[in-house]
């Protein structure tokens, strides 16, 4: 008889410090994201070459970084998964996949969108985007795995190797740009020189204010999972509750 | 000024992207909350009539 009342206590308690989290990260990333706009569009000066389609980068580099951290996480969240076997780090992962993805559609986009001003063409396959757009299709094809693979028992366990090999081609996408002549500009942004400091300034709270709204969505996303879980669960004992009550 | 709709369509791209997603995230959970809810009233008020259930029949038994 104590089931209920437990469970309810429990996702009370728990719903609080959701809310509280998701509250925090949201608000500080809503502050950055509008620090980044202003910082993006207004406060930089016209880039000399390409002018005011520049102000993409600002955007473009936050975002991919926030998918490299994505997949960052599917990696560890994946070791694990196969090392300790707890459905918790399958979760993780799982949520991870999905965010990266998220991420690596908007880099891939907002690419598309800068390189038809600037190189005259929306796609090319240039190493930078065949190696991002590979990246692209492993993390669909772990997510569909999740998906369509009716068996519970092994899904996350091939998922998490495929988790894994997914996150190799990040380096690979990273130093693309060194290995292979790319029409993809060099990522040494940060060297002296390259970047006029507004320009600097409004990269890194554009990274910032991305990671913080990465680890909002991340939040979020694995308390859904949580309540999904527990409306599992709540239904379980309505069903053996009726069934005792008949 | 024709470079500026390249940039619109960029920051549109990614906004519509993130807040889509955020929504749904959202919208998913306060849907997951009010059944919960639902759920809980109706697990207390089965197990009111199982403990009902059970004073009645320990009573019936006394007598």
């Amino acid at each position: 008889m104590s089931a209920p009342s437990a469970l309810n206590r429990s996702r009370g308690t728990a719903d609080l410090g959701w809310d509280r989290s998701a509250l925090v990260l949201t608000g500080l990333s809503a502050i950055g994201v509008l620090l980044t706009l202003v910082l993006g569009l207004i406060v930089t000066p016209k880039e000399a070459v390409e002018g005011n389609v520049f102000r993409i980068f600002y955007i473009h580099v936050g975002t991919a970084w926030n998918a490299y951290a994505a997949f960052f996480i599917l990696f560890v969240a994946s070791v694990l998964y196969l090392w300790k076997g707890s459905p918790v780090w399958d979760r993780c992962a799982r949520i991870s996949a999905e965010i990266g993805l998220l991420f690596t559609t908007v880099v891939l986009l907002t690419g598309s969108i800068w390189g038809r001003p600037v190189w005259g063409v929306w796609w090319t396959w240039d190493a930078r985007l065949t190696t991002t757009l590979v990246l692209w299709f492993m993390d669909l094809a772990y997510l569909l795995l999740r998906s369509y693979t009716a068996d519970e028992g092994r899904a996350p366990r091939y998922a998490a190797v495929v988790g894994i090999i997914t996150f190799i081609d990040v380096p690979i996408v990273q130093f693309s740009v060194s290995w292979w002549r790319t029409l993809h500009p060099q990522a040494d942004v940060l060297a002296a020189g390259h970047l006029a400091p507004s320009m600097l300034v409004a990269l890194l709270v554009s990274v910032f204010a991305f990671t913080i709204f990465g680890a909002a969505l991340f939040i979020q996303r694995l308390r859904l999972e949580t309540l999904r879980d527990e409306l599992r669960q709540l239904r379980n004992l309505a069903e053996e509750l009726e069934s005792d009550v008949r | 000024m024709t470079n500026l709709w390249y940039l619109i369509a960029a920051y549109l791209v990614l906004w519509i992207a993130l807040f889509v997603y955020f929504y749904w995230i959202n919208s998913a959970i306060r849907s997951i909350r009010g059944e919960a809810n639902e759920l809980e009233q109706r697990v207390q008020a089965l197990e009111k009539d199982l403990q009902s259930g059970h004073d009645r029949q320990t009573a019936a038994s006394l007598q």
